[in-house]
């Protein structure tokens, strides 16, 4: 709905813009992004709309304050004979412009703020999941039901590097995705084990650094089943660019369903001899 | 770098009393606030190509998704080293520059106080400029931690990290002693007569951005240092295994960082002050409440910090405290963009290169404001926090903020530095291309950020491929113009233009336009008097 | 040379000018050391309200000084 709103100015710069690189091969595999990514969650909708509304707040300011100055810069052009005025202060006029932006910024405060109260409130979680990232993977425990596993990047090298055509989701897709239930309180406890990464869902509003050593925690609660992607946020070394974040969004049924499945893997290769147990599992007693 | 003697242009006849070596030892040796601010600016021009070198390099590799210019490791030195040379080797020594070159002349003061501290302040600058880039090539390469130097990754990276830490301290005592020099200047020479608020504001806003500098170059020369004795001598400030705390350099970094944007910004706040009146034959409007603005700002700027590190996870109060004051800075800086309109309005305006320049500070400055409000909402912050939108964000402030200012100072004093007036169609031709090709460049980047791009990313997904290839033809043309200033500043110094007067500006009022142009090698040796 | 003398070589102008550095000079070296100090012993946001406090005193005072003269 809202993906045009920023900017007719943008857009006239970008048709100017393309219409100098025409003659350039136009590689165009979607459509022009203008805006924030449709919010799945509560909170990814505050914060899509306080952007709205203050982008909205900004532009009305910014036409007024510059049509002023277009005003001034035509109107009182030496060329057109106008004659400088000596006045240089009017105290009124001083205090006005102090106070007015001071209103308008309590004006944006009052819903910042009660996004943030929103943001903070990790209680009362339906899952727990513990997110760890890795030079250069997320690693993703499910407290609850004890099992776990890593998540990496599942683009081939040959796309990266040009020898075969880029995917749909070209640096975006995962070879394990996080899976959560839809409409349950996630709370996801974040941290690293190495350097910094940050771990960030844009339809979710959830970006958090992870800091080694420290467990930091956010939360979501999904409204619509479906695949989200993000990536790492926070500079975390050469494959920086290549840890992405995507979650997948199941019923409540899918989700017990895949739950019990991984429960079972883990069983299984407990049962078995230590040494030659599956890939899940090692790749678990590697996490803990 | 030495081949700018200003005053050789003119022919030499006002050399009464200038009495230095002549080549390369004028330069090695000068005490001259003069001699000085130029190989200031000088410096400032070079690095600032090196970094724009590395950014067009940047924006090769982001033209198209896939890797095809540089690889990723290579890729993370770039951007770290292009945001501190800029940063540390650009812009900070151009502010310098100008208030070597001007602080004396505006204050009717003969030199800087401490002439030989002077001197080794500038001479510090070359050996740090020479460590970062030659930091390149040591085995490991350049520091890869991105500008702001977060550990724990900075702890893996190399020798080059090592050598970044010592040019910031290099860098750091430069700045400190420039520092002192200015405030002493400011402080104790002023002409009889010149109170301080009778000061051109560009005195104003640059005695207030020393003073930032004294505060906060030392944390971060604390901070780095802190680095190093983690890397090599065993202490944990910033590792959690040892008991310390990764985010505790956050904290410190950026209570050196937010200062730090302001120390950048305000001399050119001053600069544009300066200007806007000139071209607009009016007095300042509103004087005073421009310099409390800019003190208002300043200690501002020591409570906004952790605006940067909202996405670390920090307590509920935290967030709140740290939003509120970052918004009410809108307000100082509101109140100079409102100052500058009102000094423009029924004035006498006409549009000299310099004058573009400031109105097209005024213009991109605000827009960088407004996103900067923008980012400002911590809630907001959360989805576009390490997005190409604070790269946009940054850029508008730094770029068509400070940067643009000081090409308007360039072209507003070089007729006083050089003796000949630059090319009116060169300052043009540039004015128009920078603001052109800035503008392609950069406003892209907030639909990158906002529809998700991380910045400090070697390649990205396809949906963020056209408007990569618009913001890369843009930066690469914007590169380019800045040939046209390069050639605008070397025809002045060859001579190759109108003889300067001695005011070429019908709206100046301030003193150095009372001295002859180009300026004599030593001026104001018996103070003006001023009313 | 030419045999005016300059107005900083007037030994009064260059004691006050030497007190200035001196006074920036010290603010510069409290905040080097403060940063370590603090973190050396005691929690940073102790160090950073000293710190902070510490800006705004000097501030005060530099400003406040030379206002007061003239």
């Amino acid at each position: 709905m809202e993906r045009t709103s920023k900017g007719t100015r943008g857009r006239r710069l970008a048709a100017a813009t393309f219409a100098a690189l025409a003659a350039l091969p136009a590689v165009s595999h979607a459509a022009l992004e203008w805006n924030l990514q449709t919010p799945v969650t509560e909170i990814a909708r505050q914060q899509f709309e306080l952007h709205t509304f203050i982008f909205w707040i900004c532009m009305v300011i910014f036409v007024g304050v510059f049509g002023v100055m277009f005003y001034s810069l035509f109107r009182h052009r030496k060329s057109i004979g106008h004659q400088a005025e000596q006045f240089h202060e009017n105290t009124v006029v001083e205090v006005v412009w102090t106070v007015i932006p001071f209103l308008i910024l309590l004006f944006m405060a009052y819903p910042a703020t009660k996004t943030i109260l929103a943001m903070k409130d990790t209680s009362a979680p339906d899952l727990t999941i513990k997110v760890t990232g890795y030079q250069w993977k997320w690693g993703y425990d499910y407290l609850q039901d004890g099992f776990g596993y890593y998540s990496s990047l599942a683009t081939p090298l040959a796309q990266i590097e040009g020898r075969a055509p880029k995917g749909e989701n070209y640096l975006l897709e995962v070879d394990n995705p996080m899976v959560v239930p839809v409409g349950a309180k996630v709370r996801v406890l974040i941290t690293a084990g190495d350097v910094l990464h940050a771990w960030w869902v844009p339809a979710f509003g959830v970006k958090q650094d992870a800091i080694p050593g420290f467990v930091r925690d956010s939360w979501f609660r999904a409204e619509k089943v479906g695949t989200y992607r993000g990536q790492c946020a926070e500079l975390c070394g050469k494959e920086h660019g290549f840890m992405p974040v995507v979650v997948e969004v199941k019923s409540t049924e899918d989700y017990a369903k895949w739950a019990a499945e991984q429960k079972q893997k883990v069983a299984a290769a407990a049962a078995a001899p230590s040494g030659q147990a599956a890939g899940p599992a090692a790749m678990q007693a590697a996490l803990r | 770098m030495s081949s700018i003697p200003h005053d050789h242009a003119a022919g030499g006849h006002e050399h009464e009393h200038a009495h230095y070596p002549g080549g390369i030892m004028r330069w090695i040796t000068t005490t001259n606030h003069k001699d000085i601010g130029t190989m200031y600016l000088w410096f400032s021009f070079t690095m600032f190509l090196v970094g724009g070198v590395m950014a067009l390099t940047i924006r090769a590799e982001l033209f198209q998704p896939g890797l095809q210019v540089v690889h990723p490791e290579f890729f993370n030195q770039l951007t770290s080293l292009h945001g501190l040379i800029m940063v540390f080797g650009a812009i900070m020594p151009a502010a310098v520059g100008f208030a070597n070159w001007m602080i004396p002349m505006l204050i009717g003061a003969p030199d800087m106080a401490f002439a030989r501290m002077n001197n080794w302040s500038f001479w510090l600058l070359p050996p740090a400029g020479i460590m970062l880039v030659g930091s390149l090539f040591v085995p490991g390469g350049a520091v890869s931690a991105g500008w702001t130097l977060y550990p724990p990754l900075t702890i893996q990276n190399g020798m080059g990290m090592d050598l970044a830490i010592f040019a910031i301290h290099i860098m750091g005592a430069s700045s400190i002693m420039g520092s002192i020099n200015i405030i002493t200047t400011i402080l104790n020479l002023r002409a009889p007569g010149m109170t301080l608020m009778k000061m051109p504001l560009f005195c104003w806003t640059w005695l207030i951005t020393a003073y930032l500098l004294i505060a906060v170059m030392p944390v971060l020369a604390g901070a780095v240092t802190m680095l190093l004795t983690d890397r090599h001598f065993g202490t944990s400030f910033f590792n959690a295994a040892g008991g310390g705390d990764p985010v505790l350099f956050q904290h410190i970094f950026w209570f050196f960082g937010h200062p730090e944007v302001y120390i950048i910004i305000m001399p050119a706040f001053g600069i544009i002050s300066e200007i806007i009146p000139v071209y607009s034959r009016k007095p300042l409007f509103g004087y005073a409440s421009m310099v409390y603005a800019v003190a208002g700002i300043a200690i501002l700027s020591f409570i906004v910090w952790a605006h940067h590190m909202f996405t670390v996870g920090m307590p509920t109060a935290g967030l709140l405290f740290y939003m509120y004051a970052t918004m009410l800075i809108a307000v100082p800086t509101g109140v100079k963009v409102f100052n500058w309109l009102a000094t423009m309005w029924r004035g006498a305006i006409t549009f000299e290169t310099p004058m573009l320049f400031a109105l097209g500070f005024l213009f991109l400055f605000t827009l960088g404001g407004f996103t900067g409000l923008v980012l400002a909402i911590m809630p907001v912050d959360i989805q576009i926090h390490d997005t190409y939108y604070v790269v946009a964000h940054f850029h508008y402030v730094m770029v068509a903020g400070s940067l643009f200012a000081f090409f308007g100072g360039v072209y507003h004093w070089i007729p006083k530095w050089t003796g000949t007036m630059y090319s009116e169609k060169l300052g043009r031709i540039h004015f128009w291309l920078s603001l052109v090709f800035f503008n392609v460049a950069f406003f892209p980047q907030h639909f990158l950020g906002l529809a998700g791009m991380p910045r400090r990313i070697p390649d990205y997904a396809t949906q963020f491929t056209d408007w990569n290839m618009v913001s890369s033809i843009g930066a690469f043309g914007f590169g380019i113009s800045q040939f046209v200033f390069l050639w605008a500043v070397i025809k002045c110094i060859r001579g190759d233009g109108a003889k300067a007067p001695a005011k070429p500006w019908e709206g100046a009022t301030t003193l150095e336009w009372t001295l002859p142009s180009p300026a004599p090698y030593h001026t104001f040796e018996t103070p003006p008097v001023v009313k | 040379m030419n045999d005016t003398r300059r107005r900083s070589d007037d030994p009064d102008v260059r004691a006050s000018i030497r007190r200035t550095a001196l006074v920036l000079a010290s603010i510069a070296l409290v905040f080097f050391g403060g940063v370590l100090a603090s973190r050396l012993f005691g929690d940073q946001s102790i160090g950073m309200t000293v710190v902070g406090a510490a800006v705004f005193l000097f501030l005060v005072l530099g400003i406040g000084r030379h206002l007061g003269r003239k």
